[in-house]
This record gives C-alpha cells, sequence and structure tokens, in this order.
C-alpha cells in the first residue's frame, strides 16, 4: 500500500476511471435533452440478429455518449474551452458577432451545400410555377440576419453570398407573380429589435415590419393590435443550444395576446383534415420551457384555421418564420389558413379551390428555402377529380 | 472501437484493465486476446473469423517451420504460405476496388467492385506484424511461438490493434512470456501519462484543427456533402496554404496521438512498444523526416524489404531501385488510390536525391534546411489529401502554387490563431521542456494531467467526435 502511495498520478487516474465509470452506469437514463431540442438513445435491447448487423454496438455507443452523466455540463465546458482558452469567435457553427452594441450569435453558412444548389434550383422553378397558376399569391422570402448585420460579423467572415442568391430568387420569381423583397425595409431599420440574439428567427418586432410591408405592397391597411404586447424575459434559442456561449444575452419574445381561435388539424388525406383541438394562438405553456419560440401557433403543424377579425380569406405556405406572422393577418382577414408542407404532402389545388381564397402567401426566409425539400408539394397534381 | 470515444474510456478501458489486472497470472494473456478480440470485432462483427484465420495461419507457418527445421525447402514453403496468407487479406480488402476500377477505366471491362463498406479495423497494421513474425521465425531471429493465447494475444493486441505502432512479435515475445511479475507500478503510471498526453493530441489538437480545413472542403460522408465550406475553388492561394498546414498538423495529432495512447496502454499492461513519432517537424532533412515519421513502419520495411533486396551494398544503381520499390510500396501501403502511390514516389525522387548530393548541404545550414524540409512535407500532405471528397489534385495545387485572390485568411488567423500557436509549439521539443519542468512537482504535474484528461472528455461529449483520420489504412 505504502508503495502504491508513490505513484499518485497512477492512483488519481484509475480514481477518476472507477468513479466516472460508476456514477455513468448509476445516472438516470432522459428520455430527452431539452437543451439539445432532441431525444436521446435509449438502452438497446440485446438480440443477435441485431449484433451481427452491427446494430446493437453502434446503439449500444450512442446510447453511452448521448446518456452520458452531466452531459449538459460537459458540453459548456467545451464551449467555455473554446471561446475563453482557444479564443474562438465560432461555436457549434455559431458565429459571435454583434446586433445593435449586443453581442448576437449568427448561423455559419459559407457556402450552399452541393444537395443546396439543386434543391434551391429545384425550389425557384416551384415557386415560380405556382406564382404562375395562382395570380393572387405573393411571395415572401425573408433575409438572414447576417445578411442584415453583415458589418457586425467577424471581420472577413468568408460568409455566402445570401445578396446575389436573393437578387436571382427575386428576379426569377418576380417574372412569374408577386414577389416581397423586406431587404430594404430591415435595413433600413436594422437599429430595431428585428432578430433574436440567440436564435435563427425574427422577433416579434421584425414580423412586424414584414407585416407592414406585405400590407403597404397589396393595398391593405396595417393595424397592430390595440392591446399591449407581452414581453417574456429569458429566451435562449437554437443558437444558443448549438454554441452554449457562456455570456450569450438573453432575448425577450414578444406577442400580443389576442383571443383568436385557432383549430389544428390532423392531414387525413389529400385535402382531407380531422381537427385535433380548438384552442387560441398560443401555447403559453412553451413559456415556461426552453424552446419558448414553439409559444407561436402551437409550433408546426400540417393545417391551422384561424378565425379573424377582418374579411376575405387567405392561405399562408410558411415554415417557422411565419409563426409570428400570422397573428398580425387577423386584423385583415376573416378566415386565416396556415399550412406547413413539412406536415402535408399533397397537392394543394383542392384545398385552394374549396375555399377560394382572396389571397395566397408563401412565407419562407432563405436559410429554410434553400434547403428545404417539401416544396414540391406547391407544383403537385392533384389526384382527386 | 475508437479510443476517444466515451464507450472505450468508460466502459471497454476498465473492464478490460480490471480483467486483466485482476486475472490470475497464468491467464492475463488469455484475458488480453478475449478483450481484444471484442474491441477488434466492436465496429464489424462479421470480420471476426477473419481475425482468427489469420492468427491460425501464421502459427501452424511458424510451427511447420520449427518442425522442419532440417528442410530449407519446407521452411521456405511455409513461410511463403503464411506471408500469402497475410498479405492475401490486406490486398482483397483493401486494394480490390481500386484494382478493379482501374481494370474498368482502362480496359474497358465491367467487373464488379466487391461490397467492402468499412476495412476489417487495423488491417494495415496487423498483417505486417504477423509478416513481421513468420519472417523472423523463417531467419531464426526469434523462437516459435507454442502457445496459441499467447500469439493470439500478440496479433489482436488492442492497444496497438487499430494505428500502430508497428510491433514486431520479437520486441514484446519475451514480455509476453513473463508471466509473473509482468505489471511494474512505474511502468504503468508512465503509460497513464502517455495515454492521456495521446488522448489530448488527438481529441484537443487534431480535432479542433481539423475544422480550419474542413471549413474549406466542407464535411463529406463518403461522397455526400454534409455541411459546406467556403470552397476550395473560392479559396485565395494564401488560404489554400493555411488550409493545407492545418491539415498536416492536424494528421501529426492525429495519428501519432493514437500511437500515443496506443504506448500508454501497452505501457498499463506490462509492454514496451517501440516510439513512433520523434518531433517530425523539426527535422533538417526529408532523410531525417523519416526517420521521425512513422518510425516502426519505416523500420518494417527497412528491414523487410530494403535490406534483402540489397539494400546499399549492391552498388548506387540497385540501391536506387532499392528505394523506388520501398517507396512505391509505402505509398501503396497508405491507401488504394493513385495520389499515394505519387505521394510515396514525392519521397524516393526527394530521398534519392538527397542521398546522392543534397544531405551535405542540408547538415551545414541551420534555418534553411529547416524551410525546405517544411515546405517539401506539407506539399506532400497536399498530394496526401489530394482524393478527398471536395479536394481534387489539379485545383489544390493550382491553388497552392499559382498565386491568386479569393477568400482570405484574416478571419481564420482570428478564429484558430490560438490552436495554430498552441500546435505549433507542441510540435517542438519545447513541450517536452516544459513538461520535464512541470513534472517535478507532483502537484504540479497531477493538475496538468487531470485538466488535459478532463478537458478532453469535455470536448469528446461536446463534439459529436470526429472519425479517425487514419482508420483506412
Amino acid at each position: 500500500m505504502k508503495k502504491l502511495l508513490r505513484y499518485p498520478v497512477l492512483i488519481l487516474f484509475f480514481g477518476i476511471l472507477a468513479l466516472f465509470t460508476v456514477v455513468d452506469l448509476l445516472y438516470p437514463d432522459r428520455e430527452y435533452s431539452e437543451l439539445e431540442n432532441t431525444t436521446l438513445q435509449q438502452r438497446p435491447a440485446f438480440n443477435l440478429s441485431r449484433l451481427v448487423n452491427n446494430q446493437w454496438t453502434a446503439d449500444y455507443g450512442d446510447y453511452v455518449k448521448e446518456q452520458f452523466m452531466f452531459r449538459d455540463t460537459w458540453i459548456d465546458l467545451q464551449s467555455r474551452s473554446e471561446s475563453l482558452l482557444l479564443q474562438k469567435v465560432e461555436i457549434g457553427g455559431q458565429i459571435e458577432g454583434q446586433a445593435n452594441g449586443q453581442e448576437a450569435l449568427y448561423t455559419k453558412q459559407f457556402n450552399l451545400k452541393e444537395s443546396e444548389v439543386s434543391q434551391l434550383e429545384k425550389n425557384i422553378q416551384y415557386v415560380c410555377q405556382f406564382l404562375e397558376k395562382y395570380p393572387n399569391a405573393a411571395f415572401m422570402l425573408a433575409p438572414s440576419a447576417s445578411l442584415i448585420y453583415a458589418d457586425q460579423l467577424p471581420a472577413d467572415t468568408p460568409m455566402l453570398d445570401e445578396e446575389g442568391y436573393l437578387d436571382e430568387i427575386f428576379a426569377r420569381t418576380g417574372e412569374a407573380g408577386q414577389v416581397l423583397d423586406l431587404r430594404q425595409e430591415f435595413t433600413a431599420n436594422r437599429e430595431e429589435y428585428l432578430y433574436y440574439r440567440t436564435d435563427h428567427h425574427w422577433t416579434t418586432q421584425g414580423a412586424c415590419l414584414a407585416y407592414e410591408v406585405y400590407c403597404k405592397q397589396l393595398g391593405l391597411t396595417p393595424s397592430l393590435p390595440s392591446s399591449a404586447a407581452v414581453y417574456v424575459e429569458g429566451f435562449y434559442g437554437t443558437g444558443y443550444s448549438a454554441s452554449r456561449l457562456w455570456n450569450a444575452q438573453e432575448d425577450v419574445i414578444a406577442y400580443y395576446p389576442l383571443d383568436n381561435a385557432m383549430t389544428v388539424y390532423d392531414t387525413m388525406g389529400e385535402n382531407s383534415f380531422k381537427e385535433r383541438f380548438t384552442a387560441g394562438m398560443y401555447d403559453t405553456s412553451k413559456l415556461e420551457t426552453r424552446d419558448k419560440y414553439a409559444l407561436f401557433l402551437y409550433g408546426n403543424n400540417a393545417l391551422s384555421r384561424i378565425q379573424g377579425n377582418g374579411e376575405g380569406k387567405i392561405l399562408v405556405i410558411k415554415d417557422s418564420y411565419a409563426n409570428c406572422f400570422v397573428p398580425f393577418l387577423t386584423a385583415n382577414f376573416d378566415q386565416i389558413d396556415v399550412m406547413d408542407l413539412r406536415s402535408y404532402s399533397y397537392s394543394l389545388d383542392a384545398l385552394i379551390q374549396e375555399n377560394q381564397y382572396d389571397q395566397i402567401l408563401i412565407l419562407y426566409n432563405f436559410q429554410s428555402f434553400k434547403a428545404d425539400g417539401f416544396l414540391s408539394a406547391l407544383a403537385r397534381p392533384s389526384t382527386l377529380q | 472501437m475508437v479510443f476517444s470515444t466515451l464507450l472505450f474510456l468508460f466502459r471497454f478501458l476498465p473492464i478490460a484493465l480490471g480483467l486483466y489486472y485482476l486475472a490470475p497470472y497464468k491467464l492475463k494473456n488469455t484475458v488480453l486476446f478475449l478483450v481484444s478480440l471484442v474491441f477488434y470485432s466492436w465496429g464489424e462483427v462479421k470480420y471476426f473469423p477473419i481475425m482468427l484465420v489469420l492468427i491460425l495461419i501464421n502459427y501452424f507457418s511458424g510451427l511447420t517451420m520449427e518442425r522442419f527445421d532440417h528442410s530449407p525447402a519446407l521452411r521456405k514453403l511455409f513461410l511463403v504460405i503464411s506471408i500469402i496468407g497475410s498479405l492475401s487479406m490486406l490486398l482483397f480488402f483493401k486494394y480490390s476496388n481500386f484494382v478493379i476500377s482501374n481494370l474498368n477505366h482502362f480496359l474497358g471491362t465491367g467487373f464488379e467492385l466487391i461490397g467492402v463498406a468499412v476495412l476489417p479495423l487495423g488491417i494495415s497494421f496487423y498483417t505486417f506484424q504477423t509478416m513481421s513474425y513468420s519472417i523472423d521465425v523463417y531467419r531464426r531471429d526469434v523462437a516459435t511461438e507454442h502457445n496459441i493465447i499467447d500469439f493470439g494475444a500478440y496479433v489482436v493486441m488492442f492497444p496497438q490493434l487499430i494505428a500502430g505502432p508497428i510491433v514486431k512479435y520479437r520486441d514484446v515475445s519475451n514480455q509476453l512470456h513473463v508471466y509473473k511479475g509482468r505489471l511494474k507500478l512505474a511502468q504503468i503510471e508512465e503509460g497513464i501519462t502517455l495515454f492521456i498526453f495521446g488522448l489530448a493530441k488527438k481529441v484537443l489538437l487534431a480535432d479542433t484543427i481539423s475544422h480550419l480545413w474542413t471549413d474549406i472542403i466542407g464535411i463529406y460522408s463518403g461522397t455526400v456533402q454534409t455541411s459546406a465550406g467556403v470552397g476550395l475553388a473560392n479559396a485565395s492561394t494564401p488560404l489554400a496554404w493555411l488550409g493545407v498546414i492545418a491539415y498536416s498538423l492536424q494528421l501529426y495529432f492525429d495519428f501519432s496521438g493514437y500511437s500515443l495512447m496506443g504506448i500508454g496502454m501497452g505501457k498499463m499492461l506490462g509492454f514496451d512498444f517501440p516510439q513512433n513519432f520523434n518531433f517530425p517537424y523539426i527535422s533538417r532533412s526529408i532523410t531525417d523526416f523519416w526517420r521521425r515519421w512513422h518510425m516502426t513502419l519505416s523500420s518494417w520495411f527497412r528491414e523487410y524489404v530494403y535490406i534483402p533486396l540489397g539494400g546499399n551494398r549492391k552498388g548506387k544503381s540497385r540501391q536506387m531501385f532499392n528505394l523506388f520499390v520501398v517507396w512505391l510500396l509505402t505509398g501503396i501501403w497508405h491507401g488504394a488510390n493513385w495520389n499515394f502511390i505519387l505521394w510515396g514516389l514525392y519521397y524516393f525522387v526527394l530521398l534519392s536525391l538527397e542521398k546522392l548530393f543534397l544531405l551535405p548541404y542540408l547538415e551545414r545550414s541551420k534555418v534553411l534546411c529547416h524551410v525546405y524540409t517544411l515546405f517539401l512535407v506539407v506539399t506532400g500532405w497536399a498530394m496526401f489529401v489530394s482524393s478527398e471528397a471536395g479536394v481534387g489534385l489539379g485545383l489544390l495545387f493550382q491553388k497552392l502554387f499559382i498565386p491568386q485572390g479569393g477568400v482570405g485568411v484574416l478571419y481564420f488567423l482570428r478564429n484558430y490563431g490560438v490552436i495554430l500557436a498552441v500546435s505549433v509549439f507542441c510540435c517542438t521539443p519545447l513541450v517536452e521542456k516544459l513538461w520535464n519542468r512541470l513534472k517535478s512537482i507532483t502537484w504540479l504535474k497531477m493538475l496538468t494531467l487531470s485538466l488535459l484528461f478532463f478537458l478532453s472528455v469535455a470536448y469528446i461529449v461536446g463534439s459529436s467526435n470526429s472519425p479517425f483520420l487514419y482508420f483506412n489504412f
């Protein structure tokens, strides 16, 4: 024993190895990581055929990795080392810059992926076809924060040329129909709080600006809710989750407490829906969780129908950017149908024919538009008679 | 299984070491053999029989060579059988598709590729080890191994299985037969230290610096791009150089880190493996570089190819031919692709030039020899990496050697400046000097090692672990 004490490194290392292993084995498993917004691998059941296919060993490796004790703390430690020891400005795919004098995180995008180059080309064509088919449709594509605040990124950050892509997209879709380019208005108002500092979405204020641009272009009267907005502090979004930046500035999420009813439907088939529930537009229980942006419209559902206070009907085909935009439309329309193509892979023709919408709005932001594989539904022919 | 995973660190390693330490001394090799088989089979269960066949072929060849000690012809026959056994596996798994696709390309044939998704773990390393055993037995440099468990433990021993060092049987045969008193506390402690340094090299340096390179060329899973970089085509000449330098650093820390972990774990098990890297980037010539980089591979080729061919004893032109063969094989060993062959021949040319006249000049210079060596080595790595998805030999060399504008280096120096500086420091013996000073103070030594270990674990948890570069070798 006395001899062993002469080797402190040996005692320390084997002690740590044994301690970590035992604590990790006893450490309770989690179903879900709220911080990472993902389900975690559970202990895989052993069976021989899965072992032979290397499935069991792979799953077990993932299980140990994802359920490792104090996983969140280790990730925080790595993030701190990246930013404090290594002085990096890019952590976990988030680039640390500024916005209006405060720390802000921007999604790193140096180029389009090879798959995105072809996807973007297809998506432009789908939108063009749709705009040509439905003259009452308009296409709004929101720019990324990293474009509006390009000068606030670290010097010479080689971000992709979103300006150039947007020029091309609007030039081509603009020939097919009505388009809404927000760049000018957003740049002019960039002192406002247009984008979350720790999330990839625009803020309710940013959406409000987009709403005003939309109204102006369509000849509608923009009208803001009479009730005061509710501000909720302590929002740390997806950018924070990816980077875990130790000094990230919390965001404030705003919403107007409107009491318009919203019915959420499940998809049963083409133009066939079944009501799931009817409630308001806001799922305020989400304010207690980390993913506070899911407050709006109960997240991303296939079809939601909102009772508005205006006149006429509008269909909004959208990604999650529209979730905080849609409430503003209640002032101008009587029925607002919100369609998320990620949960509805059929033709839209029958739905549009049945409802005789006055307006159709396609609303995406550049980052999802370049990669979204679900826009093909815009050009899909109906299978109904 | 990969060393730098939680699965290895906090499941396999404690269980393997625990069983090994607790086992009665006569069973230690059995335990080592069994846990190593689990380690080997973990990623691809179906390759388990391949390992057994390889062990059996070489084991019985050794026995028969001993049995027919008086018959040179039979001894030669069984040597050839064992070498064919080892080499055919390596050739089949590693080079079939390369040969087939080249046949199809040049002869217009239509052979189908064989369906090998991943190579058997460490096949380039353990086939070289089994060959060294048979050849040494044939040459009577080492006694035949009679115990199949001991022999199996040598072949599949997990610390050196994936990435070397390439341990010759005679390097460890004595230790393998020391049953009682194999373990020494001082040696285990030294092994732990080396293991932690190796882990830190791999996880903290190699994996971190690798992002600079992937920021340029993107990240690929097979041939599918999963993340876009700025694109090599858009990079300026300075950025292309910075990228290749980052890659050179990554490759060194990745490979030497792995080797060091292997050597460290070898010591924890009571074995002394040969050194594999000795600060290669401070070399004063290419000749010097290859005495410091992947030393066990160079010494393998020297001992089993170069010297049997006659080495330098049969005249200058024969020596050049021998060098050509060695470097052609070295290139091919590194991968089944033309760029590796080109890379090997590149070193044949450089080493020949040095042998013929250049070396005396280099030895006289103080600074220029380092510039010369580093420039040529980094250029060599550019050839080496050129078969990766997103690179291309022509494009990369055009970027490097025809000065042009494009995406600049400023952002990358800002983001990777500290890690680049730390990496360069760790390429020099200064890091060893620093450690020698630190380790004389016990608490400082323990603090440094704990810090490196904890940080490494944090990086393993934090990053979805990057695959080991030298895997498909």
